[in-house]
C-alpha cells in the first residue's frame, strides 16, 4: 500500500468513526491539496535541494499529458537526490491529519476525538 | 551638478551607464575610482537578474492565465490566492458557536416539540450540519497550506530560487508522484472519479502557484524598479 493509499485509509476511517460517510471527495481533495502543497514546500525549503529543483525547471509540465511523460524523468532525478517521497509524503499527511482532527475536536467530544488520534 | 544627471525622473539604463561614466571620469582618488567600478559591476549583474526574474516571470503568469482560461484553475481558488496575497496572516477563527449554544435546556426543547416531523428535520439538519464542519475543516486547512507555500514563496530569494517556473518544477517531481499512486486508487476508493477530482485539484493548486509566484516575482521587480532611482542617488 503507498502512502497515499494509507492516507485515504486513515482519513476514511475517521470519517467513519464520527459518521462522515457521503460526500467525502471534496473533503479529500481539499486535504490532498493542502499535503501537496506543504511536501512542494518542505523540498523546495531545502538548500540542498536546489540543482534538483534548477534540473526539473527544464522538464516543468505544461499539459496534464506532459505529466505522464516527464513522470520517468522526474521520479528519477528525485531518487537521484536521495529524496525520500514516501517518507516526506507520509510525515506530512500524518501531521495533517493531526490538524484536521484537531479542527473536528471543537466540533466533537473528546472521546470520538482521542482514540482516532491513536490511529494516525 | 553631477548628481543632477543621476537623478533624472525613472533614469533609463543607458542615462544611468552614463551618469556612472561621467563620475568615473571625473574621479579623483583611485579609492573612488575603485568604488564606483565596483558599483558599475553590481548595478549590471543587477539588471542581468532582474532581466531574467522578469521574463520568467512573465512566462509563468502567462502559463498561469492559459491554465485559468482552459478551465483549470477554479475562480474560488483564483480568489483564495489573492485572499491570501492580501492578507498574508491567517485570520483569527471567528467561530461563535459557543456563546449561542450556552443554554442549558437542550432536552426541555426536544420535549416540547413532541411532534415527529420537527425531530426528523433536526436530524437531517443536524448531519448537513455535521458535513460542513468536516468541509470547513478541511477548506481552513487547504488555506493554510496556501498561506504557508505563498509566505515560502516571497522568501524564496533565501535560497535563491528567482525563477518563478522554479516552484512549478518542485511540482514536476511531486505531481509525478501522485499521479502514479492516484493510479492506483480505484481499488480503494472504488471509482475513477477521485482519481480525476485528485488531479485537477493538483492542477489547480499548482496553476494557483504559479500565479502567486509570478504576482509576488512581480511585485518584487516593481519594487526594484520604483527603489532604483532612490538607490542610485544614494550612490
Amino acid at each position: 500500500m503507498n502512502p497515499l493509499q494509507t492516507f485515504l485509509q486513515k482519513l476514511d476511517s475517521i470519517h467513519s468513526a464520527l459518521d462522515f460517510t457521503e460526500g467525502t471527495d471534496g473533503v479529500k481533495a481539499d486535504l490532498l491539496a493542502s499535503i501537496n502543497l506543504d511536501l512542494i514546500s518542505k523540498i523546495a525549503a531545502d538548500p540542498k535541494n536546489k540543482t534538483l529543483l534548477e534540473d526539473l525547471a527544464s522538464h516543468n509540465p505544461a499539459t496534464k499529458s506532459d505529466v505522464e511523460t516527464s513522470l520517468a524523468y522526474a521520479t528519477e532525478k528525485m531518487k537521484d537526490a536521495g529524496i525520500d517521497v514516501n517518507a516526506l509524503f507520509t510525515e506530512v499527511a500524518n501531521w495533517t491529519l493531526q490538524n484536521y482532527l484537531s479542527k473536528l475536536a471543537v466540533s466533537f467530544p473528546p472521546e470520538q476525538i482521542d482514540p482516532l488520534r491513536a490511529l494516525i | 551638478m553631477d548628481m543632477e544627471i543621476i537623478l533624472v525622473r525613472d533614469p533609463t539604463r543607458e542615462e544611468i551607464s552614463a551618469g556612472f561614466k561621467t563620475a568615473l571620469e571625473k574621479a579623483n582618488t583611485e579609492e573612488v575610482k575603485t568604488a564606483i567600478e565596483s558599483a558599475i559591476v553590481t548595478m549590471e549583474e543587477r539588471w542581468k537578474v532582474e532581466d531574467e526574474v522578469f521574463e520568467a516571470a512573465k512566462k509563468a503568469a502567462v502559463t498561469a492565465e492559459l491554465a485559468a482560461l482552459r478551465g483549470e484553475v477554479p475562480p474560488a481558488v483564483m480568489d483564495a490566492i489573492n485572499v491570501a496575497m492580501e492578507e498574508p496572516s491567517p485570520p483569527a477563527s471567528t467561530t461563535q458557536e459557543p456563546a449561542s449554544e450556552s443554554h442549558q435546556t437542550p432536552v426541555d426543547t426536544m420535549s416540547e416539540s413532541a411532534s415527529e416531523t420537527p425531530v426528523e428535520k433536526t436530524e437531517q439538519e443536524m448531519r448537513v450540519d455535521n458535513t460542513e464542519k468536516f468541509i470547513k475543516a478541511a477548506g481552513e486547512l487547504l488555506e493554510n497550506a496556501k498561506r504557508r507555500a505563498l509566505g515560502f514563496l516571497q522568501e524564496a530569494k533565501k535560497i535563491d530560487i528567482r525563477n518563478p517556473l522554479g516552484w512549478a518544477l518542485i511540482v514536476a517531481g511531486t505531481q509525478s508522484v501522485f499521479y502514479a499512486w492516484a493510479a492506483t486508487l480505484p481499488a480503494l476508493s472504488g471509482g475513477n472519479e477521485f482519481v480525476q477530482t485528485a488531479g485537477m485539484i493538483t492542477s489547480s493548486a499548482i496553476a494557483a502557484l504559479e500565479l502567486g509566484a509570478s504576482y509576488v516575482l512581480f511585485k518584487e521587480e516593481f519594487k526594484v524598479r520604483s527603489t532604483k532611482t532612490a538607490n542610485t542617488s544614494q550612490q
